[in-house]
């Protein structure tokens, strides 16, 4: 299997302050220089193997969207590299980038705000057939477009339709459609099913995976919820404050967790089943602000197992066995 | 422990152009002193229509066209809108989804505590002040002396659902009704609110409704369960027997697709289709057309009620009746 998207080293910053008036303030009398720095993404690697799906998980604010959005490079990159079918493309321009997105397509949290209301269905899908293929002739793109959507689920007869016809989960169907469309090698899907209720979560969780092996795609799926990404990654990521605390195989992960942080999320889900996977745990305080971030490990304060060393040093990212690594002091 | 809340047939109607929506439609509930309940369903099920309407905040073009709300002895549905007003945030509290609207943004967090206790209790302005900062130190909020000037925008999401369930708190209500209290936050936080809210409602002895869309934390905070499905009570009785042997098919449904961290299914159960259109519901049970053992009855025909054990209510021509379904 070879690597379809391997990211290195990834920092990704938003600077709030930079205009001059928010950079310089007058305080008691004197001019200071103030500059507010959100440290998003904080040097995070891994890599996705062809016809696999990684699943990012973590709380608001750990990062996981900015890491998708700049992955897929609707941002620039602080700095690191991103290498996508063998191309480095963390420094890429917009021109450079246009064959690339083809390859790569999003589906997006919101299926309210992700489809043009103005647009009709069958437009909303032929858009991106047309865009990225100009031989296409519009009656062939109008096929193809139709058969994408009945693929998903959506009548023919409802090609006329405008996205507010459509339920939360219909349109998220749509979505997909249209990321498919250009029959892309990589798919990110941020928070696909977060919005939606839990039998419609289910169904389109089944379909994700079902269009997985027939048009053989890979995902990078984002996600807040534990047990979403259990059923459907192969591989999962923890992030907390912008870095992968814990990286596994779905089955090392949920069996062996090693990360005080992967405990704390396990033991936060509530669940029906009657024995916890893990014990349940104390859960201290909440995420800090990515602008003033901690020193030493990032999740010194709110660990239970903290020692002297977590308070000033971050931690070296470990191998503990084959594909597991955590980046803790414990280990 | 004797009934503090009753309801008896309640119907809530919303008149639109399009037509007339039946948003609860039937609903019966009772709920003991110190007693919690959990109305669970998805989207459009009614069960929030059910929690407002219990302390009649139901706007036009929604009105309560039948029914009987008795709380405390006293059917709620007869009294005016000045008589509900004593009751609402004194006898009966609301917290709601939305933390981030829930509060008034440019009042600080003490003039919003001050407001309920001045309106509900005799109290002076020092002890207000100093019962604002107890009631703020009990949900947990660390330094209350402090943070109690602050505003709202001040404060993470976690630490605000803190305050409004400080608020609701404020005049110890009998009933406090709980409307996704912890949809919108994360996880972790939403282990530490539900964590404190079980705590409070056992120490002062307040009943509570909980809704919520997830049946994981119905099981895990209130003694009862109430499943809806478009305006109907599908099934209702004791937490242990809807999570461990529900007659409902839709109730099976629902657990059914909820991801398990112990399963190694590849594939979830679903519910095959969607909620239907309420300006056109099926004509038998509303649950037919998605329901994977119906029969030709359940489509000419609407169930009744009917009571299979003690306290456990099935909306169902034909409920299940093999036992364990919780696997």
């Amino acid at each position: 299997m070879s690597k379809l998207l391997e990211v290195t080293n990834l920092f990704q910053r938003f600077n709030l302050t930079k205009s001059f008036f928010d950079k310089y303030k007058f305080k008691s009398g004197k001019i200071v220089k103030e500059e507010k720095i959100v440290h998003a993404v904080n040097g995070i690697s891994f890599y996705l193997n062809q016809g696999d799906v990684f699943g990012l998980v973590g709380e608001s604010g750990s990062g996981k969207s900015t890491t998708a959005r700049t992955i897929i490079r609707l941002l620039e990159p602080h700095s690191g590299t991103i290498m996508f079918d063998g191309q480095d493309i963390s420094r890429l321009d917009e021109n450079a980038l246009r064959p690339i997105r083809r390859h790569m397509q999003m589906i997006f949290q919101d299926p309210y705000a992700s489809l043009n209301p103005r647009y009709k269905v069958i437009d909303i899908v032929m858009e991106p057939l047309l865009f990225h293929n100009k031989k296409l002739t519009l009656s062939e793109a109008e096929k193809q477009a139709l058969e994408l959507l009945e693929r998903v689920g959506i009548r023919p007869e409802q090609r006329d339709r405008y996205p507010h016809q459509f339920s939360g989960g219909q349109r998220q169907r749509i979505g997909i459609a249209r990321a498919l469309a250009v029959k892309p090698k990589l798919i990110i899907a941020d928070e696909p099913v977060s919005a939606l209720d839990v039998s419609i979560q289910a169904q389109i969780l089944n379909l994700l995976m079902d269009l997985k092996d027939e048009f053989k795609l890979s995902f990078l799926i984002i996600a807040h919820d534990l047990s979403v990404v259990k059923h459907i990654s192969d591989k999962i990521g923890v992030m907390y404050l912008g870095k992968i605390v814990e990286k596994a195989n779905k089955e090392d992960l949920f069996s062996a967790p090693l990360h005080p942080y992967t405990k704390l999320l396990l033991s936060s889900v509530p669940t029906i089943d009657e024995d916890p996977l893990v014990e349940p745990m104390e859960i201290i305080g909440e995420i800090p602000s990515p602008i003033n971030l901690p020193k030493g490990c990032y999740f010194h304060e709110r660990c239970p197992f903290a020692k002297e060393i977590c308070k000033f040093e971050m931690p070296e990212e470990k191998e503990i066995k084959t594909d597991h690594y955590v980046l803790c002091h414990l280990y | 422990m004797g009934e503090l809340l009753i309801v008896k047939n309640l119907k809530t109607y919303f008149k639109t152009f399009k037509g007339l929506v039946k948003s609860v439609d039937g609903v019966d509930l009772t709920l003991d002193r110190g007693e919690t309940l959990g109305i669970v369903g998805e989207s459009g099920g009614g069960k929030s229509v059910t929690g407002f309407s219990i302390i009649k905040l139901i706007e036009e073009p929604g009105e309560i066209v039948d029914g009987q709300i008795i709380f405390e002895g006293e059917d709620l549905v007869n009294k005016s809108e000045k008589q509900m007003e004593e009751i609402r945030g004194k006898e009966i509290s609301m917290i709601f989804q939305d933390p981030m609207t829930a509060l008034n943004p440019i009042l600080s967090i003490k003039k919003q505590i001050d407001e309920a206790l001045q309106l509900h209790t005799n109290m002076n302005k020092s002890e207000r002040l100093h019962a604002g900062i107890e009631l703020l130190r009990s949900v947990g909020i660390p330094n209350p002396e402090v943070r109690i000037e602050s505003f709202p925008h001040e404060l993470s999401g976690g630490m605000r659902q803190r305050v409004i369930i400080a608020i609701a708190m404020a005049t110890n209500p009998k009933l406090i009704i709980a409307d996704e209290p912890t949809t919108a936050l994360d996880v972790t936080i939403q282990a530490q609110i539900l964590k404190l809210m079980k705590e409070l409602v056992e120490k002062n002895n307040n009943s509570l409704i909980l809704i919520t869309h997830n049946l994981a934390v119905v099981s895990e905070m209130t003694d009862k369960v109430m499943v809806m499905y478009c305006g109907k009570v599908m099934e209702r009785g004791s937490t242990q027997t809807i999570i461990r042997s529900s007659s409902h098919p839709y109730t099976r449904g629902l657990l059914s697709s909820i991801p398990r961290f112990r399963s190694n299914r590849k594939r979830l159960d679903t519910i095959e289709g969607i909620v239907p259109n309420m300006y056109d519901l099926p004509k038998g049970c509303y649950f037919a057309p998605r329901c994977k053992y119906r029969k030709p009855l359940c489509e000419t025909e609407q169930p009744h009620m009917t009571e299979i054990t003690k306290d456990h209510f099935v909306y169902c021509h034909f409920p299940l009746t093999d036992g364990d379904n919780s696997k």
